[in-house]
Formats: structure tokens, sequence, C-alpha cells
């Protein structure tokens, strides 16, 4: 009894974070309680600014392919000024939230120059453009995981015209963690060199379209990007190498006192007129008195309108992600070997042999899901970074997909209970396509998720051909929990009661029977199975014209 | 006795007959209701073929909860009428188990805890069903940790 309950205490209250463990289990547990403790805010987050992340290499790298980068030295050049890539939060305006044991603080970013770039839109006026750049939100959030290494993101949330409208030009109720249901538009993350990481058009928490980032591919100006102004622009029609052209409205605010330092900051721009521009802004300490608080003060200023009409190829789709960010689902990598990730796992898994033992053990002995998070180390080792568990001697973990974050890997368990599944069950199968649709696998082409089942028995899920996956994946098209769930329940359909993956049914079978699926529906994901070691694993491979399975032993 | 005969293989043909006819799902079609005090669940069930999973047919339906006379979630559309085509339904069950023809199972979703949950009907009579929710196995997106939030194993009756 006593040790039923000091399970549960521990099961249901330590979400453990370590990075390439050099620490005891015992130490982490005592680290995490620390970190919950003093949660990530403000304060921390602007200490953690310019105590490290100033003086970091990220900070000062600019990705000169970047859009946003390449839009501003363009636009720059052809004004005759010089180009800023000064960035700074506005230190007053935080929002803190957690997501899981991710802890983010959100704070408004001012540019020295602030590019925005309108797709569509093609019956608004430049006035009303304009009004579309005023309304647009900038912000930069500050994610702290749980090995409390500190991620930082940019996120841009661009209304579409009639949401502006319909919000009288105030979206201040969007916010990184909580986007108004009715919202209509673009929402950008990147990293803070300005790498885009995705591009996703939401419309009443669905997303809609998500646009492929090769804009800035366009080597060659003339196949490939052309000003508006210089020819009609042939709106629809293919470009030579895919996507078609359209026209976009691209603008550029420039703050020239924030451009020559960190002095003030633009919070905000009001156009009265083509050629005028005005901006409410607040006057900042300069950097040198960075500790010392802000003195804000609103005054006015006029800078320069840099309006830009420019004719580009698109490329969108649903579900169709950058392939320069940080998801690395690229087609470019279709048809990888799952078994180079599973050979580059079983050695990698032995270093953690206490993380994967406590994971069987909880699934053969247990009463609680587990599942592991894996990120590769520089020198393309799997380290256990982090775990969460599900409640205790209830089937499923609650799973919060985190923003911006990227794995290589999750490993969980399915324990020992009526109705417990002895194979990946449809909210695993969910949760694959959710992370890949989300760009939290740093590379989809190694990704792995793991499953240990009460039997003792593991299996793999690799990311065999990225396209084939990529269509798949379209079919349950949606992130919100409403679209979540509904997705699940068509999935949970096709896998219990077409393919009877199910519990209740032999381990062979439901082996048999998965393989069969992910053949079957075209998924570009690939069964394997390790021994009891996790030392050796297999490709299961389901055969249609004989109806069985082959086993081939990874060398 | 040829008349005995000939009425004995008639009723076996009958009965064979009807045996092939009635789908088990027919029995659950129509709208439930289970009331406790100012706690409420109802659900309506329509039985359609899901065009999107191998065309299997399927009891599709909507359902709503009240707690203390608030309403906790409601699939329910604000412009619902049964005899339209049930494309946005909520759940969707069908007869997962060979052996047990008086039940019927699927996902449904605990939209408080932003997660799916499995389903259960068990058929009891012609005015009553068995409403009986579980945990799944496996990851829930976006869940949110916590029981759940549906009431479980309680008696639905027929309207």
């Amino acid at each position: 009894m006593c040790k039923t309950i000091i399970k549960y205490i521990i099961y249901t209250n330590v979400i453990i974070a370590f990075f390439i463990c050099n620490f005891s289990c015992r130490k982490l547990d005592k680290s995490t309680e620390l970190e919950s403790i003093n949660k990530f805010n403000a304060i921390e987050a602007k200490e953690w600014w310019y105590g490290v992340f100033k003086k970091s290499t990220e900070y000062s790298t600019i990705d000169e392919n970047a859009t946003n980068v390449r839009m501003i030295k363009k636009m720059t050049k052809l004004n005759n000024i010089q180009f800023s890539n000064n960035r700074m939060p506005i230190w007053s305006k935080a929002i803190s939230y957690s997501v899981g044991k991710f802890e983010c603080v959100e704070f408004p970013l001012a540019y020295g120059h602030k590019v925005t770039i309108i797709d569509g839109e093609k019956n608004l006026t430049t006035e009303q453009k304009y009004k579309l750049v005023d309304t647009k939100l900038e912000k930069v959030v500050l994610i702290k995981q749980p090995n409390g290494k500190i991620e930082v993101r940019i996120v841009s949330i661009l209304p579409k015209y009639a949401y502006a409208l319909d919000m009288n030009f105030d979206i201040s109720n969007n916010q990184t963690n909580y986007i108004d249901p009715t919202f209509k538009g673009i929402i950008q993350v990147r990293k803070w060199s300005e790498t885009i990481i995705h591009t996703k058009e939401i419309v009443n928490n669905k997303v809609v379209k998500i646009i492929k980032d090769k804009l800035q591919k366009t080597n060659n100006k003339d196949a490939l990007s052309r000003d508006a102004t210089d020819a009609t622009c042939p709106e629809g029609q293919n470009c030579p190498n895919g996507g078609y052209w359209q026209s976009f409205f691209t603008h550029v605010c420039e703050n020239n006192n924030y451009s020559s330092g960190d002095v003030v900051v633009v919070v905000g721009c009001l156009h009265s007129s083509l050629n005028t521009y005005v901006c409410d802004y607040w006057q900042c300490n300069s950097e040198g008195d960075d500790d010392e608080d802000e003195d804000e003060t609103p005054i006015d200023c006029t800078t320069n309108v840099l309006p830009y009409e420019e004719c580009m190829c698109a490329y969108y789709d649903l579900n169709y992600c950058s392939d320069n960010g940080d998801d690395g689902n690229d087609d470019d990598n279709d048809n990888d070997d799952p078994c180079a990730t599973a050979n580059d796992l079983k050695s990698d898994t032995l270093k953690n042999t206490q993380a994967i033992k406590n994971l069987r053990d909880s699934a053969v002995n247990g009463k609680t899901e587990t599942s592991h998070f894996y990120v590769k180390d520089a020198s393309g080792d799997f380290n256990d970074v982090s775990h969460i568990n599900g409640k205790y001697d209830v089937l499923g973990i609650d799973f919060p997909i985190p923003p911006g974050i990227g794995f290589d890997g999750l490993w969980h368990n399915h324990f020992d209970k009526a109705g417990a599944l002895n194979m990946y069950s449809s909210g695993d199968m969910v949760s694959l396509m959710a992370l890949f649709t989300n760009g939290n696998m740093t590379n989809s082409n190694d990704f792995f998720l793991g499953l240990t089942t009460q039997l003792d028995d593991s299996y793999l899920l690799t990311i065999e051909d990225t396209a084939k996956f990529r269509l798949y994946t379209n079919r349950f098209p949606g992130l919100d929990p409403v679209n979540m769930i509904n997705n699940q329940d068509k999935l949970d359909l096709a896998m219990v009661y077409v393919y009877k993956i199910k519990s209740g049914v032999s381990k062979d079978e439901n082996e048999k029977r998965m393989a069969q699926y992910l053949n079957n529906e075209n998924t570009g994901l690939k069964l394997m199975k390790a021994d009891l070691n996790q030392n050796k694993f297999s490709k299961i491979d389901y055969d249609k014209d004989l109806n069985k399975i082959t086993i081939t032993p990874c060398n | 006795m040829k008349k005995i005969v000939s009425s004995i293989f008639l009723v076996f043909v009958c009965l064979n007959t009807y045996s092939q006819t009635v789908d088990p799902l027919d029995k659950f079609i129509g709208t439930w209701r289970w009331v406790n005090g100012n706690d409420t669940m109802v659900i309506f069930l329509k039985k359609e073929t899901m065009v999107e999973v191998h065309n299997i047919v399927v009891l599709k339906g909507y359902n709503k909860y009240i707690k203390n006379g608030v309403v906790q979630q409601s699939t329910f559309p604000s412009n619902f009428n049964s005899n339209n085509s049930f494309n946005d339904t909520y759940f969707n069950l069908t007869n997962r188990d060979d052996s047990n023809l008086n039940k019927v199972s699927g996902i449904i979703g605990d939209y408080q805890n932003n997660k799916s949950v499995s389903l259960t009907l068990n058929y009891i009579s012609a005015t009553a069903i068995n409403f009986i929710v579980t945990p799944m196995s496996g990851f829930h997106v976006n869940g949110i940790p916590g029981p759940i939030k549906l009431p479980s194993d309680i008696i639905l009756i027929k309207q």
C-alpha cells in the first residue's frame, strides 16, 4: 500500500528534465521541484536576455536568406537607407504562461525595420493594406524547456482585413497561447535569426493553408520574382519551377531612431496618408541602462514609408512546411532506411538504460503511462531530455503540443489494464501527425515514435517516406482540440473497426494488422520491433499478396 | 405432417431472413436522454455511411451534457435537423465486438479536457441504453490532465 502511494506521488507529480545526463535521477527530481517553485517570468527572462542571450552567437546571427531579411535589405537599398537588424522586446508588457512543463514568457517585439508581406487581399486599397500593417502583432516568446534551456521564437500575427475590421483594428486579444476562435489570418513562427519555421493561414481555429517558404530561393529574379510595377503580374499562372505567380504587397516600417540602436521602440503605427507616416512609440533607455527600469514615454515621429508591390512565385499547400525551418519535413530525403534510425537509437538507448528500464518496468508492472522525449546532440546521439507521466492507473498521456520546440523522438509505454492496447493507438497516430504538422520534429526522416507494451515488447514507428506521410497526414487536417478529436475518431474507426487493431487481440495478430494498416493506407510509416534489450531491431513489412508479415532484422 | 414441416420450414426461413436484414445498429437509432436532478445528457444517433472511412456504416451522433443546469458541452448544431446529412457529427459508433451485438463503441470528445475518450453503449431494452466512457491508451494531443468530465455508467431513456 505504502509502495503504491509513493509510486502514485512520484508518477503524478514529477516531470524530469535533463540534458545529456550526467545527473542522477535523484538530482533531477530535486531540480525539477526547484524549477516548479521558481516559475519562469519576465524578470528572469530579461536577465537571461541580457546576461546570456545578447552575448551569444545566436543573438547576432541573421539569416541572410530569410524572406524578411531579404525583403528589408532589398527595400532599404531601393530607398538608399541603412539596413537595421535591431529588435527589442518591450519588457513592460510581458505575458507568462505554461504549456505542460514548457514555461513561456511573451513580449511585444519592436523592430528597427519591420517587414509585412500581405498575401492576397487583392481588393484592398493601399490605405486598407496600411491599416493591416498597423494591426499586425509581432511577439517574441522565450520558451524555457524542462531541462532549463531557453529557446527564442518570433511570432507574427497578421489578420485578414475582414477580421481586423470586425475587431476595430485591435487584435491584441490574440496571444501566442491563445488565438481568438474567430481569428482569420496568418501566423508565422521564426527563429531569432529570422529563419522561418512555419507560416500558417488560420481560419476559425483551423489551419487552412501552410505557405511553403520558397520566396527566399528566388536566385533568378527574372525567372521567379519581378516587380509588379515593371510588368503585369501573371496571377495564377504556373511558375517555371512549380508554384504560381502572385502579387504581394510588401511594406517595411522604419524607425530612424531605433534603427541606430536600442533607444526607441516602435509599438504601433498610424498612417495618415500614403506618403506621410506617423508612428506612436515609446522612448526607452539606452542599452547601457539595461538593468534600470525603462521610462516609457509616448512621443510622435515621422519615418519613411516603403511600400512595395512584388510579383513572386507562391508555393501553397495544406500541411506543406518550410524546407528551411526546423521541421525538417523535407521531401528530398525520402525513402530513408528506417534501420538507420533504429541503429542510431540502439546504442544510444543503452546509455539511458535507467530511463528505458523505468519505462519498461512501468509498462509491465506499473500503472502509469510515461513518455520520454529524445533530442539528438551535435554528435548525433539521441539523448533523453525529459519525460512526462500520465495519471496513475489511467490509460493515456495528456500531451500538449509544445510551440516551436523540436524533438527527435518519443518513447512511451502502454501498461496493463483492461482496454489497454498492445500496439499503437489512434491517439499515438494522431499525435505523430500533429508533431509532424506542427513542426515539432527536428528532422522527420530521423524521428521515431517508440512504444513499450505491457508484454514488454517494444516497437518503433519511423517515417520511411516523407511525401507519402505528408499526403496521409493531409487526410486529418487541423491541430485544434476539436479537430484532433474528430480526426482521432475517424482514424480509430479505420484502425479498430476496419483493421481490427484492438485490445484483446494477440500481439502477433496486432503486429500483422498494424503493418497491414500502414501499408494499405499508404502512410509512409515503417513499423519496427525491438528485442527485449532494445538492442536489435527488425523491420516488419506486410505482404499484401500473401497476407502475412515479413520480418527483416536490421544489420 | 407435411403441413407441420412446411410451417417449421417457413418459420425458419422467416427468422433467417429477419436476422439477415435487421442491423444491430438500428436499435440504437433515435434520441436518448439521462436526467439526474439538474444534470442531463442527451444523445442523438442516426445511421449513416462514412464515405471517408471505407464506406462503413456507423451510428453518427451528437451529444449535449448539462451539469447543474449549465451546458458543459454540446455538439448539436444550431440548425439541427435530424433529417439532414450528418457530415459534421462529433462521434461515430460501430459494433466492434462480433460476439455482442448489443454493444456499440467508438470515440467521443471530452471537450472540457480537450481529449478523446472511449464511449460504449450497451443496449438494455427498447427504451434504455447504458452509456459508459473510459480513458484510452496512448497520447492525447492537447489533452488536459484530469478525470473525464463526462458522466459514465448512466442509463439513457429513449425519447
